[in-house]
C-alpha cells in the first residue's frame, strides 16, 4: 500500500497537483483500487461502475481519463484522491 | 432510522410497491465520497420522514439494477415516484442543497416532520 501511495504521490507532483491531505481517505481509496484490481484485473476508480468490458473500462483506471478536468473544475478529482495544489 | 439495503433480487418489487417517494443512494464500499454523503442523506431523509424513504443500493450486490438505471459514478442519488425515476444528482452535496432538491421535487404537498 505504501508503495502505491508513493507512486500516486509522485505522479501527482509531476502533474502539478497533490494527493488528498487526509491520509485515511487516501488509504481507503487505495484499498478500493486494490479491491478492484483483485476483482477486475486493474486499478479501476472505486467511484465508477466497472462494466467488466476491459475496452469500455480502460478510461476508468486510476488516474482516470477525467481526473485533470475534474481537478481543474472542482479542485479535486471526483473520487477525491487528487487535489489541486 | 432503519437502513434498507436492496439488491438485484428485490429492488424492482420494493420500488414498484412503494407509496412514498423513494430516495435511492447508489454506493459502494470503497467509494470515499459515498461515506461522506451517506450520513448527510440519512439526516436529511429523517427530516422528510413519512414522505420519503431512503434506501441504499450497493453496486457490488446490485450490478444489474445499477446498469439498468445508468449509474456510472457513485455516489448517485435517484428519486423515484410511483416506481419511476424522476430526478437525480451525482456526487457529494451539502445538506441545504439536498433539501432544496427534495423541496423542489415534493413541492406540491410538502410536509416536513418537525425536528
Amino acid at each position: 500500500m505504501e508503495e502505491i501511495i508513493k507512486n500516486y504521490q509522485a505522479y501527482a507532483e509531476k502533474q502539478g497537483f497533490k494527493l488528498n491531505p487526509n491520509g485515511e481517505a487516501v488509504k481507503r481509496l487505495i484499498k478500493g483500487l486494490l479491491e478492484n484490481e483483485k476483482k477486475y484485473g486493474a486499478k479501476y476508480c472505486p467511484c465508477r461502475r466497472v462494466t467488466g468490458n476491459p475496452e469500455q473500462d480502460k478510461a476508468k483506471i486510476c488516474p482516470c481519463q477525467w481526473h485533470k478536468q475534474e481537478i481543474e473544475k472542482d479542485g479535486h478529482c471526483f473520487c477525491g484522491l487528487f487535489y489541486k495544489s | 432510522m432503519i437502513e434498507i439495503n436492496l439488491t438485484d433480487q428485490n429492488f424492482e418489487q420494493f420500488i414498484q410497491s412503494a407509496k412514498n417517494f423513494i430516495l435511492v443512494d447508489f454506493w459502494a464500499e470503497w467509494c470515499m465520497p459515498c461515506f461522506v454523503l451517506g450520513p448527510i442523506l440519512e439526516k436529511v431523509a429523517e427530516e422528510y420522514s413519512g414522505r420519503i424513504t431512503l434506501i441504499k443500493v450497493n453496486l457490488d450486490v446490485a450490478p444489474r439494477i445499477s446498469r439498468e438505471y445508468g449509474i456510472e459514478q457513485i455516489p448517485t442519488v435517484v428519486l423515484f415516484k410511483n416506481g419511476k425515476p424522476i430526478s437525480k444528482f451525482v456526487g457529494v452535496r451539502p445538506e441545504p442543497i439536498i433539501r432544496e432538491f427534495l423541496n423542489e421535487m415534493l413541492k406540491d404537498n410538502l410536509q416536513i416532520k418537525d425536528s
